[in-house]
């Protein structure tokens, strides 16, 4: 055995991981080598001084602040959150209102007259109190809840007493 | 306490109880920190890379397969955590060879036994602090297994399950750690002795 291939065996020889065979070459390649024999040794001190860096003890019980971590990521198991409509389904939830809306009250809305669609008062009533139940729910601070909200509140309506 | 499987404190953790999640911490939080202070010098930073793997962890939990052990699982986060938290600071703390903090309160425990020749305690801790910073200058792969599987005794099959790599790949980054940790000692080798 070459130095080289010892050298490289090394590590595998104090990890006891070195085949019978594999194991007397290199031990008989050590026992006639100096150099060999000298690096094997730096790395048998080395890996027991590894073995052998005490457990630094952690200078503070990380207890407390893993607990405040973990309650202010809300990701306590007992719970969700206690709003009843989280911020990412309410957009969702606010387009299927205005599609069931639509899809109720969409003849009204087609019942147009040669001005243009109308909506008559207490359909556009309607449309209102729908939103109006989400809006409710949430703050106008998301960019298509005002953009919608704007168009609806464009919505041109016709004060038509022969519906009351 | 220690007789209370870990296992068992997992499943009182998912179902609903989180102050039992305190008793995984005490456990193993020692061991987690003398880990991170391979990747970290400062004492301050590796407590915030414990809590914050304990926090992931807790978050977890679901998905901890009680195959493996726990502290292997809680090993995996750690280095992970570490890990991009050193990416995330863009440095590397042994450019500082003569960083002070190596000397902080919780680096390395002091010996109480009067008996204790304060020489060798000294060169002892100076050894040791040698050490860290070598470890310190390692590349991440070669870190985690030197530190996984030399410093936290770890076999190496252990090793690959934690860094999700074959036996192989740890096998030769292991070598290769101890090669790169001779050079870097290669002064100081024979005080290792």
């Amino acid at each position: 055995m070459k130095c080289k291939k010892c050298s490289a065996l090394i590590s595998d020889y104090l990890d006891e991981s070195l085949s019978e065979t594999l194991k007397d070459e290199f031990e008989s390649h050590i026992a006639a080598c100096r150099e060999c024999a000298a690096e094997l040794e730096a790395s048998r001190a080395l890996i027991c001084a590894l073995g052998g860096l005490s457990v630094a003890t952690a200078p503070i019980d990380c207890w407390p602040g893993i607990r405040e971590r973990i309650l202010a990521a809300g990701s306590a198991r007992t719970g969700r959150s206690h709003i009843g409509i989280r911020p990412a389904f309410a957009i969702p939830v606010f387009a299927i209102v205005v599609v069931v809306a639509l899809m109720v009250f969409g003849p009204v809305l087609r019942e147009g007259t040669d001005q243009g669609t109308l909506v008559s008062a207490p359909e556009f009533s309607r449309y209102i109190s729908a939103h109006s139940v989400l809006q409710s729910q949430q703050t106008l601070t998301d960019p298509h809840v005002i953009l919608i909200t704007a168009e609806l509140e464009n919505a041109s309506f016709s004060d038509t007493t022969k519906d009351r | 306490m220690n007789s209370i499987p870990d296992q068992t404190i997992v499943e009182r953790v998912i179902s609903g109880d989180v102050d039992s999640f305190s008793e995984l911490v005490a456990r193993y939080q020692d061991r987690i920190y003398s880990a991170i202070l391979n990747y970290v010098s400062d004492p301050e930073e590796a407590v915030d890379i414990v809590q914050e793997t304990f926090v992931k962890a807790y978050s977890k939990l679901d998905s901890f397969d009680s195959a493996s052990a726990l502290y292997t699982w809680l090993y995996r986060i750690a280095v992970n955590t570490a890990i991009d938290h050193l990416r995330k600071r863009k440095a590397r703390p042994a450019e500082s060879l003569d960083d002070e903090r190596f000397t902080e309160v919780g680096f390395e425990p002091v010996s109480e036994d009067p008996a204790a020749d304060p020489e060798a305690m000294l060169a002892r801790r100076e050894q040791q602090q040698a050490l860290r910073k070598a470890i310190m200058s390692l590349s991440d792969k070669l870190r985690s297994v030197a530190v996984l599987h030399d410093v936290e005794g770890l076999s190496q099959e252990e090793v690959a399950r934690i860094l999700r790599v074959p036996v192989g790949t740890v096998k030769s980054r292991v070598s290769r750690a101890r090669a790169e940790l001779r050079r870097l000692l290669k002064n100081q080798l024979g005080d290792l002795i």
